[in-house]
């Protein structure tokens, strides 16, 4: 028999389990959720003091696949650009010109309409030619790249959002810090020593039985692993801390979404259902820095281009327009810092199937309050093109890593990256 | 004590190097070293098949399993031509003909949608139940390896003739030559159309297939150039499935002209690519490096990727010389990889299934590896599934729980909780009743399929699982293993069930859980029932630990 935090985690437990019920949540026993174990005076430790350091929360959005750059952030006065895109190139017509007045030669891909709302509310950033040197064009390695901001990639390491979970945000232990909504973790948040949680659909996450399995099945979690052979002590000792946290978070992570009331209403797909998630996480207490979640696949080597890229796009702008909207005139809003990525940009001409292949650069986005709206870095050149073929990047994707590390995360980005990586005026003071 | 420490012995004698097979030391051999055998080349072994490979040793057992054990018939998957039963009678798209309603033509179209997905359906649950069945037990464990490696998804390729077809081909040559499955690679219609290359024309070239045909499935990245990348497609030029789902090489896209690849030039097709590529040092120590992975489940230092691949070399990349050399190898026992390897979701549950004996409804196993993260014919990327501890996340480790609940039948639908013929309904209290008399905890009892979670209801629904019960008598079952009280029946389990034992603590909570439903099944009006019921709560909760992910 337990103690009486264990019996208050059991209701919780059965709280939580009994949301999914049709008729059950009548008289629903919900708990407290589990408070924080570690305050923010800790969580700071470590990392150098800054006005948004305590309490900002970064949403990664990873478009996975290779996402078209110059079918989403359109340059429709370049000649070269439709030169070499017959079949796939959207129109001027078509695109939505961004700031024609200021001398923006840019438009958004027509399905990016709120994109460009918060473009035009000085809301969104969008740093063009984003990439490193000698690109990759194999999507594994390339977002190997991406994942680890180092050219090595996985033999490195940790990735990115790793290294800074076990360095400067190390004396947080909880597995909530890092949450990524979706199936397969991205590498970025991976860390050798510390736990991350990951959860697909929120009404699933459990482990469903009668009060006294539930009892008997946290109780064998909560032993801490040992009595194997040493080779596999730690494999048991991982498998044992993501057994424990997910029956930890699970209660937790289905009241907070299943007596969530969004302030806005969010499409009907996976993209943003997984966005509804993280809005009610933040609404319910989760003291994460970092959510994460995938879109994909942008992979449009044929003719799905031109209809595929567009529903992708679709769904990527009618997720975060809602989840932004969602997020508006709550205390989130200003703390929350959306940032989209793919391992690479397509190839500037296309191919015979209607479609394109691998490229190198592409653009990154930037969205939220405090996000200083408008174009970054430097439009890589339509005609002036590598060997072969593909844009010449004109900013490093550490960069911008780098002025997240720093002016989001109050975290000297020496500390995460490799040296050299000068951050870039994204942000609001 | 002692039997470990021999295997410990044994395993670290057999690190002597073994140059030459016929020289070599043959492996350990007792009840652990065959469940490691028959867990990594087949789907777990039963107690008969424990007995008769000690029985017949280990070259004999090897040998064995390069052979099927049943017969297998090929399927001729139906052709459903999406293009036929899409026009009507005036040859118009059903859309747009005066013959057809728009809800005609969508009834149509969905008919013939669940023609094709249930004849998919059909085929899987024939390969799952193969694999139950331990029919050829190593031949369909490697073709689920080449399904991983030559990743193909039905989210691209649409119709599941092609489909079928390819995985008939991958069972069929799993065990052949890696030289033979290259070369069947690039003629496989479902690939073809799965990486674009059915519109791979000489003009503009579409470099998919022929950049992951090295990447992925040759060479590994960083063992050839871009230039090689943009060679090998024109290469791979006119290689194309045709309507009829057959391959069809067609010259006139085809680019004929000379071309560089990896230092040779010449003026090459697909079948000269593909020898070039394993010609290359790199593909035979790629391919050994990826089965070496997966089958000891630990990354394989140099040395051993060098001996294996010299071995594929050696033998004109042959397979079976190379699975009986592994598993012959008494390296390949060493105590160190067993029980170090997390198994995959199709595996667990297959392997669930051998154990306990249940048999799985149709398309359970489709459904449920899905939830786990292992969609059959539709892995994640074109580089397959993460494997090893990328197959856990917090929540398919609690799926796993769920997907052995369902299959031990102690989670079940609220339809059939309602029915009160259900034996289950038996030992638990009715939907709805304030609290269990029996139980002594502060909550009342509910039946557990109100608390189903939304996903594992939908997958039950699926699968058409609302009216099914597993066959299974755990009570007799544990009786005829003279595992009685507690303490026995949960160390009867964790010996057969389980590769890495449990700790002291873990197995304390096990046998109160054991002990407390004992004495609240003593008090039901069915006793037995309700012993069973517990029973099989029991082993699901064991299933359900990190230690049973492990093999």
């Amino acid at each position: 028999m337990g103690t009486q935090r264990d019996l208050d985690r059991r209701q919780a437990l059965a709280g939580g389990l009994s949301l999914l019920g049709a008729a059950a949540l009548s008289g629903c026993r919900s708990a407290k959720p589990t408070p924080p174990a570690a305050s923010e005076a800790t969580l700071a430790a470590g990392s150098v003091p800054a006005a948004r350091s305590n309490g900002t929360r970064l949403v990664l959005v990873e478009l996975f696949g290779g996402n078209d750059g110059l079918t989403t952030v359109v340059p429709f006065k370049d000649d070269a650009f439709y030169r070499a895109r017959p079949t796939t190139a959207i129109a001027e017509a078509e695109c939505l010109k961004l700031d024609v007045a200021r001398g923006i030669d840019r438009g958004f891909h027509p399905a990016l309409l709120n994109f460009r709302e918060r473009f035009n509310q000085g809301q969104l950033a969008i740093v063009e030619g984003v990439g490193y040197p000698n690109p990759v064009y194999s999507h594994f390695k390339s977002f190997e790249i991406w994942h680890t901001a180092r050219p090595e990639g996985l033999s490195s390491g940790d990735g990115w959002i790793g290294r800074l979970r076990a360095g400067p945000w190390r004396a947080d232990p909880r597995p909530e810090l890092v949450v990524h909504v979706g199936g397969n973790l991205p590498y970025s948040l991976s860390s050798a020593t510390q736990p991350i949680l990951a959860f697909d659909t929120p009404e699933n996450f459990v482990w469903v039985g009668s009060n006294r399995e539930i009892e008997a099945y946290d109780d064998a979690g909560k032993v801490p692993a040992g009595g194997t052979g040493k080779s596999k002590a730690d494999l048991v000792k991982q498998l044992r801390a993501t057994l424990r946290a997910a029956q930890t978070q699970s209660p937790r992570i289905l009241e907070a979404t299943g007596n969530y009331q969004p302030r806005a209403e969010y499409p009907e797909h996976e993209f943003g259902r997984s966005l509804r998630s993280i809005a009610a996480l933040m609404n319910s207490g989760f003291e994460s820095r970092v959510y994460s979640v995938a879109l994909g696949n942008f992979d449009t080597h044929a003719s799905e281009q031109n209809t595929l890229h567009a529903e992708l796009l679709g769904k990527l702008d009618s997720g975060l327009g809602a989840f932004l909207k969602d997020l508006e005139g709550t205390p989130h809003a200003e703390n929350t810092l959306v940032l989209c990525f793919s391992e690479f940009g397509r190839r500037v001409e296309e191919n015979f199937s209607r479609g394109t292949d691998h490229g190198s650069a592409g653009p990154m986005f930037l969205l939220g309050p405090m996000v200083r709206g408008g174009m970054h870095g430097e439009s890589p050149s339509v005609d002036k093109l590598d060997a072969g073929g593909n844009l010449i990047h004109t900013v490093d994707f550490r960069r911008v890593y780098a002025s997240v590390l720093e002016s989001w995360f109050g975290v000297k980005p020496d500390l995460i990256l490799p040296s050299g990586f000068q951050p870039m005026d994204l942000l609001r003071a | 004590m002692l039997p470990q420490l021999l295997i410990v012995a044994a395993a670290w004698l057999g690190q002597v190097p073994s140059g030459d097979p016929a020289a070599a030391q043959l492996p350990p051999w007792n009840e652990r070293t065959v469940r490691h055998l028959f867990d990594r080349a087949g789907f777990g072994a039963t107690e008969a098949e424990i007995a008769e490979a000690l029985q017949a040793g280990p070259r004999a057992t090897v040998a064995g399993l390069m052979l099927p054990r049943r017969p297998w018939t090929e399927v001729e998957p139906v052709l459903v031509r999406w293009e036929e039963f899409n026009l009507g009678p005036d040859q118009v798209p059903l859309k747009t003909s005066k013959y057809a309603t728009p809800e005609e033509a969508a009834a149509s179209m969905q008919h013939w949608r669940a023609v094709d997905r249930t004849q998919f359906s059909q085929y899987c649950d024939r390969w799952f139940s193969s694999m139950i069945a331990h029919d050829d037990p190593l031949r369909d464990h490697v073709t689920l390896f080449w399904h991983g490696l030559f990743t193909t998804s039905f989210r691209v390729v649409k119709r599941k003739y092609e489909i079928i077809q390819q995985h008939q081909w991958l069972r069929r040559d799993s065990l052949s030559s890696f030289r033979q499955l290259l070369h069947g690679l690039v003629e496989d219609p479902a690939m073809l159309q799965f990486l674009d290359n059915n519109t791979n024309v000489s003009e503009h070239p579409n470099e998919n297939l022929g950049r992951e045909l090295m990447e992925l499935y040759s060479l590994g990245e960083g063992n050839y150039t871009e230039d090689d990348v943009r060679e090998a497609a024109r290469a791979l030029t006119g290689s194309t499935g045709d309507p009829e789902g057959r391959f069809a090489f067609r010259p006139e896209i085809h680019d004929a002209g000379p071309k560089t690849i990896l230092g040779r030039t010449g003026n090459f097709g697909r079948k000269e690519l593909v020898d070039i590529l394993l010609e290359q040092p790199a593909c035979a120590n790629f391919i050994a490096r990826r089965l070496l992975a997966y089958f000891e489940g630990s990354a394989p230092d140099a040395a051993r990727v060098d001996e294996y691949a010299r071995c594929l070399r050696e033998n004109d990349y042959q397979l079976q010389p190379w699975f009986e050399k592994l598993f012959l190898d008494p390296r390949f026992y060493r105590e160190e990889l067993i029980g170090a390897r997390v198994q995959g979701p199709i595996e667990f549950l297959v392997g669930f299934a051998r154990k306990t004996g249940i048999e799985p409804p149709p398309n359970f196993l489709f459904q449920a590896s899905a939830l786990l993260g292992q969609t059959f014919y539709a892995p994640p990327t074109v580089r397959g599934w993460d494997e090893g501890l990328g197959w856990i996340t917090n929540d398919s480790l609690l799926q796993r729980g769920n997907a052995a609940g369902v299959l031990l039948g102690v989670l079940f639908p609220e339809e059939r909780a309602m029915s009160e013929s259900d034996p289950s309904a038996a030992v638990e209290p009715a939907m709805g009743s304030a609290s269990d008399p029996l139980d002594p905890g502060m909550m009342p009892e509910q039946a557990p399929a109100a608390q189903l979670g939304a996903t594992v209801r939908q997958m039950l629904f699926r699968a058409g699982l609302t009216n099914w019960g597993p066959t299974v008598d755990l009570i007799g079952d544990f009786e005829r293993r003279g595992a009685l009280s507690d303490e026995q029946i949960v160390d009867d389990a964790c010996k057969r069930w389980l590769v890495v034992p449990v700790d002291q603590e873990t197995r304390r909570v096990l046998i109160d859980f054991l002990a407390r439903e004992r004495a609240l099944a003593a008090k039901n009006s069915d006793p037995a029932g309700a012993w069973e019921i517990a029973l099989r709560r029991f082993t699901r909760l064991l299933f359900s630990l990190p230690e049973a992910q492990l093999n």
